[in-house]
């Protein structure tokens, strides 16, 4: 197969993105890729003042960004919409506003210039990031942490995800957005806790260890978030700058154990259930920037004999790249295009899988 | 002759029709809440109806809202896209204006829309010119919105309308239902009228009302040693 030059829209939460990438997935060997550009438009300005993200003003933040971040990433690439050989979306999950901007806006680009079009659940991209940058092999075990996702599982190819673990009630990010939110800290709240910590001692506040002893890999954070917020209502008074450095130094260190510790039960499962794989484990999304959550995913890599593929800091957020490697990889297996991509705000990565959360009408949510 | 798509997605359903100037060459439409997701199928659809390519297209010409904020989204985001694949120029139009040229009154009219939560819409023309700004005005100030003299009246809050403002309704003509939706050939006339006057603005969602969301009062400010 020839390479594929794909562009790829991203548009499921804050961030505008679009990118241009350009690889091939060999039948033997390790697929080949390159990021031509990689245009990130984020909206951190408009929902700073409200301590998260607003649904509605994402929404119209993104109807009108959508094609400026493509004529960017074009540009950037030095390529024309008429030189790509196909164009992927993100369809979901995600907020149903954006999905739906980002939708429209690629079944015109796609209708206009004549080319394919992949719809990508936004959490393939992310699962599949350690495939653009690192050429990892199938199988591998993945933990997409984010704002909005926690996801552990088994990536066996496009299409072909297997989920070990998911979260019971918050996201790791949103935890980290409310901690952040709960001290003054601003938003977005991962950055400014991981900034506060580096001062802080971890061993003041003690933080519980969520799950423990029960079987399964699955995540929980709003205990967490709970514990957080009940040392600051200890305090005398307002915290200082210290006691929220201790706080989030706590939150931080329980936050990445507890990520380890359910990683390393899904390290066993993966090495039981792909016995002749070369174990290795993927770690993404933008929780998986957060330093120390690196360095305890890569110290329970080592103990296990995995190897470690952690998402570049330029790939952790929501990007296009992510997206348009998605789309290269569906088409090179041979994934049918469709001009009719649909937005869905619910679209479970492993849809075999008996719902975790939020069953009902919309779908499951994980 | 230019050929030119017009789109609607902001005022009842979806639907997309193809012009050779102000000549009809196809059109289809979807009544469905969940259309927007088949925008581009359908607009494939009366390409190959009338045996003609996107990359033949000239103009763009899209509803913007007002409406609900979702229709108002999906055919500047459409537009957008097609026009940056085909070099199309896309234009943007009201739904209250596209339903005043639609009316083809000489004299002065009043389109009103249903904007629930007890308010309206509204914006009076004359012979499809704006008399005044678009704007949403709550129900107890609807004889507000009424031009001078006699009118016209028409929209999907004309009936709202009425009941809001008894004392100014005798001076309203009621036009009839038909006219309360949006008529491509409407969106084909502004969309030429437009560019003919060298307009070249993107099509940008029209929304009137701003989003749902309260600036929390009990966030502390970041203190400066937390900022980048």
């Amino acid at each position: 197969m020839a390479p594929l030059t794909v562009l790829g829209i991203e548009s499921s939460c804050d961030e505008t993105a679009a990118s241009l990438v350009r690889g091939e997935v060999p039948q033997e060997g390790a697929p080949k890729a390159e990021i031509l550009s990689s245009v990130v438009y984020d909206q951190m300005d408009l929902h700073a003042l409200y301590g998260g993200v607003v649904p509605e003003i994402a929404a119209r933040a993104h109807a009108e960004k959508i094609d400026r971040a493509v004529e960017e990433a074009l540009r950037k690439a030095g390529l024309t919409l008429n030189e790509v050989d196909a164009l992927a979306v993100t369809a979901g999950p995600g907020l149903i506003g954006g999905l739906i901007a980002g939708v429209l806006a690629a079944q015109g680009m796609a209708l206009g210039a004549g080319k394919p079009l992949v719809a990508v659940n936004h959490l393939e991209g992310h699962a599949l990031t350690a495939r653009l940058t690192d050429g990892a092999a199938y199988p591998y075990l993945s933990l997409l942490v984010s704002g909005g996702h926690c996801l552990l599982g088994i990536v066996d190819g496009p299409g072909a995800f297997t989920r070990l673990g998911a979260s019971l009630d918050d996201a790791p990010g949103e935890a980290f957005d409310k901690t952040a939110k709960m001290l003054g800290l601003g938003h977005p709240g991962g950055p400014a806790v991981e900034r506060a910590a580096q001062s802080g001692d971890p061993a003041r506040f003690p933080m519980p260890r969520p799950l423990i002893g029960r079987p399964g890999c699955d995540f929980s954070f709003s205990g967490l978030k709970t514990a957080a917020r009940m040392a600051r209502d200890s305090l005398a008074g307002a915290p200082s700058e210290q006691d929220k450095a201790d706080l989030c130094a706590a939150f931080q260190a329980a936050a990445a154990e507890h990520l380890a510790r359910q990683s390393v039960k899904a390290m066993k499962l993966f090495a039981q259930r792909r016995p002749a794989a070369a174990p290795a484990l993927a770690i993404s999304g933008g929780v998986a920037a957060n330093g120390v959550v690196r360095a305890h995913l890569l110290e329970a890599c080592a103990a296990q004999g995995f190897a470690f593929h952690a998402a570049p800091l330029s790939l952790c957020g929501d990007n296009g790249a992510m997206i348009a490697w998605v789309g290269l990889e569906r088409l090179a297996a041979g994934f049918p295009p469709s001009l009719a991509a649909r937005p869905r705000a619910r679209w479970p990565l492993d849809e075999q899988a008996a719902p975790l959360v939020g069953a009902g009408r919309k779908g499951a949510k994980a | 002759m230019s050929l030119i798509l017009a789109l609607d997605a902001a005022s009842s359903g979806v639907s997309a029709a193809l012009f050779e100037g102000e000549a009809p060459l196809a059109a289809r439409r979807l009544d469905e809440d969940r259309a927007g997701e088949g925008l581009a199928p359908l607009v494939a659809e009366i390409f190959a109806e009338a045996g003609r390519k996107p990359q033949e297209l000239a103009l763009i010409a899209t509803t913007t809202g007002p409406g609900s904020f979702v229709g108002a989204r999906i055919g500047p985001a459409f537009a957008r896209g097609l026009a940056l694949a085909t070099g199309a120029r896309a234009l943007g139009i009201s739904v209250l204006e596209a339903l005043a040229e639609g009316a083809g009154e000489a004299g002065p009219l009043l389109v009103a829309l249903d904007a629930k939560r007890d308010a309206l819409y509204a914006q009076a023309f004359q012979a499809g010119a704006p008399l005044d700004e678009a704007r949403e005005i709550p129900l107890t100030q609807a004889a507000q919105a009424a031009p001078e003299g006699d009118f016209a009246l028409t929209g999907s809050g004309a009936a709202l309308w009425l009941e809001a403002a008894p004392e100014a309704a005798a001076r309203a003509r009621r036009l009839c239902a038909s006219f309360d939706a949006v008529k491509p050939e409407a969106l084909a006339r502004i969309a030429l009228r437009r560019a003919a006057a060298g307009e070249a603005a993107p099509p940008s969602p029209l929304y009137l009302r701003p989003p749902d969301a309260k600036i929390p009062a009990q966030i502390p400010a970041p203190s400066p040693a937390d900022a980048v």
